[in-house]
């Protein structure tokens, strides 16, 4: 690479030099460059000789600005933003109203919660010590196991210790606007989405792999016989053997519920029957009364439930309700109802790079409500 | 370099630069080098989009400048050239003598300093007024003020105001080529 980037800047030079005249250090470099060969001579009088017109017919005869469109068409396609008004509308951003109920929720002014400033990332050691994730420093000493940090990634990875049988639990915590990856000792990634919090043990000792979540995460685990992973949530265990899987315990819509990606999960609690989980499949449980004492098998479009990851909100027939509470966890904001409104449902997929302003447009344009964004807070008119 | 949110890339050396920008800058140029080693301008458009595409996934690559990235374009895309090459020689039939001749590092370096060379007068000239325009053109064949002058039918004062406000726009064209100004580009040397 070294010898291809002195090439580039001999070509800077020579133009440079054909211009006007170089500083003495530059000439050398081009003399030098001379000197060397005899094919760089002839490169050097190859260009002496070039004639404008022909430069022109070559770089004119390239539609830059086409290829610049179907570039970024290729970028895009995975996140998929559609505003109605493009016209492109119907196949992605589709509403159905279903009035189904009227949906009553109004908060009075006076109930009104002044939002926290934007939240830090939080880490727990096993001491007790509450710590900012912005002050965990490379290679910092825990009782057993050692941790490095990439802030650029906004990734935390944990090394497995040599030998050591102490159980030390670190706890992390992503606020709401948070979002987090995790690297454990054995090499399980997780991904954090907003207002989550896991613990899990530094190193993984004794025959079981044990953490506890709370909120919504996206496991990879690494594969290890031996030692079955479990993840622990209030209302649903789920106990996996090395495979890609979905947790999500925020009960936005009245259940909790695993998705699995890959391999082979069984979700469990307390004396409700077990269910084991095949890839494209979803375990639910329903946490407010009604069916609170099974999981329920679903197929799914797994893409959806892991869009988030990927940096997309993905709704599929999804009430509006249902919507700005996954918005407001992700943009930490509140959402207040001056009126009545009908449940609507959606169907598309938003991408999360948007500032919240764009996001509540795409909505509005799909529907019959108004937002108006102040601070922290969407009223809808 | 990464390429963080909204399309900017940060080089190491601090410098920032939009990826659109450097994209529609520099595409023309990277097809052109592409069509020393293949001939069909449509697969050599793929080949460019692609590599700039490998930029763009790449984002955990450090690159300390811009430099770095170009020459990094310039390496992937004669990758992949040579790779499309190698794949439809049985159909083309490329000869032997062909392909040993642009696989050499020689082929790639000179075309890398052809190109590079004649983007940046392309551009040059291309930016500028007509006037000025021919009074460069004059120039880079050599000519003098006078030369250029008589063959203009304008005045030598003429001919090298015309330079100055050349000069004055390639240095804001192409800053990264102009570091210095010299003012002995007016003069006759």
């Amino acid at each position: 690479m070294e010898l291809l980037k002195r090439h580039i800047k001999i070509a800077r030079l020579i133009f440079k030099q054909r211009f006007s005249d170089l500083e003495k250090d530059d000439n050398a470099q081009i003399d030098a460059w001379l000197e060397e060969k005899e094919e760089n001579r002839n490169v050097y009088q190859k260009i002496k000789e070039v004639e404008y017109s022909d430069l022109k017919h070559r770089y004119e005869g390239i539609d830059v600005d086409k290829n610049w469109k179907r570039f970024e068409s290729k970028t895009q396609s995975k996140k998929i933003r559609i505003l109605p008004s493009l016209g492109i509308a119907a196949s992605i951003a589709v509403i159905f109203t279903l009035s189904v109920f009227v949906y009553n929720n109004i908060y009075k002014e006076s109930e009104l919660i002044t939002l926290n400033p934007k939240q830090s990332v939080r880490l727990v050691l096993g001491s007790g010590e509450n710590i900012k994730i912005g002050d965990v420093k490379e290679g910092m000493k825990l009782a057993s196991g050692n941790i490095s940090v990439d802030s650029k990634e906004n990734k935390l990875v944990y090394s497995a210790s040599n030998g050591i049988d102490v159980i030390e639990n670190n706890t992390l915590i992503v606020p709401r606007a948070g979002f987090y990856h995790l690297v454990l000792s054995d090499g399980t990634k997780v991904w954090l989405n907003s207002d989550t919090k896991l613990t899990y043990p530094v190193s993984f000792v004794g025959d079981k792999r044990e953490v506890t979540l709370s909120g919504e995460a996206y496991f990879d685990v690494a594969h290890n016989k031996e030692k079955p992973f479990v993840v622990r949530t209030s209302d649903m265990d789920v106990r996996v053997l090395g495979t890609v899987f979905n947790v999500n315990t925020h009960g936005d819509n009245g259940n909790v519920f695993t998705v699995l990606v890959k391999g082979k999960v069984e979700v469990s609690k307390g004396n409700i029957p077990k269910l084991v989980l095949k890839p494209g499949q979803m375990a639910e449980r329903f946490v407010n009364g009604v069916g609170e004492n099974e999981f329920k098998l679903k197929e799914v479009d797994v893409s959806q439930y892991l869009a988030w990851k990927d940096g997309v909100f993905s709704f599929r027939g999804t009430s509006l309700s249902e919507i700005l509470r996954k918005i407001e966890r992700y943009y930490d904001v509140k959402t207040v109802y001056t009126r009545n409104i009908e449940e609507e449902y959606f169907t598309g997929d938003i991408s999360r790079d948007k500032s919240l302003k764009s996001v509540l447009n795409v909505l509005e344009l799909s529907t019959n409500v108004k937002f108006e964004l102040k601070g922290k807070r969407i009223y809808i008119k | 370099m990464t390429v963080g949110g909204k399309g900017h890339i940060c080089f190491a050396n601090g410098e920032e630069i939009l990826f659109k920008d450097f994209f529609k800058t520099n595409f023309a140029k990277f097809c052109v080098f592409a069509s020393k080693f293949i001939s069909d301008q449509f697969v050599c458009e793929d080949i460019v989009q692609d590599s700039f595409l490998k930029v763009w996934e790449s984002g955990e690559n450090m690159f300390d400048a811009e430099l770095s990235l170009v020459a990094f374009m310039y390496k992937t895309i004669r990758n992949k050239s040579l790779n499309h090459i190698k794949h439809v020689k049985i159909e083309e039939k490329y000869s032997e003598d062909f392909l040993q001749e642009v696989e050499s590092e020689e082929y790639l370096l000179s075309s890398v300093v052809n190109e590079e060379t004649n983007y940046l007068l392309y551009k040059a000239i291309k930016t500028l007024s007509p006037q000025c325009g021919q009074v460069i053109k004059l120039h880079l064949k050599g000519l003098k003020n006078k030369e250029i002058a008589e063959d203009l039918n304008l005045s030598v004062a003429t001919v090298k105001s015309h330079k100055m406000v050349a000069y004055k726009q390639l240095r804001e064209e192409l800053s990264e080529v102009f570091a210095v100004v010299t003012a002995l580009i007016i003069m006759d040397l």
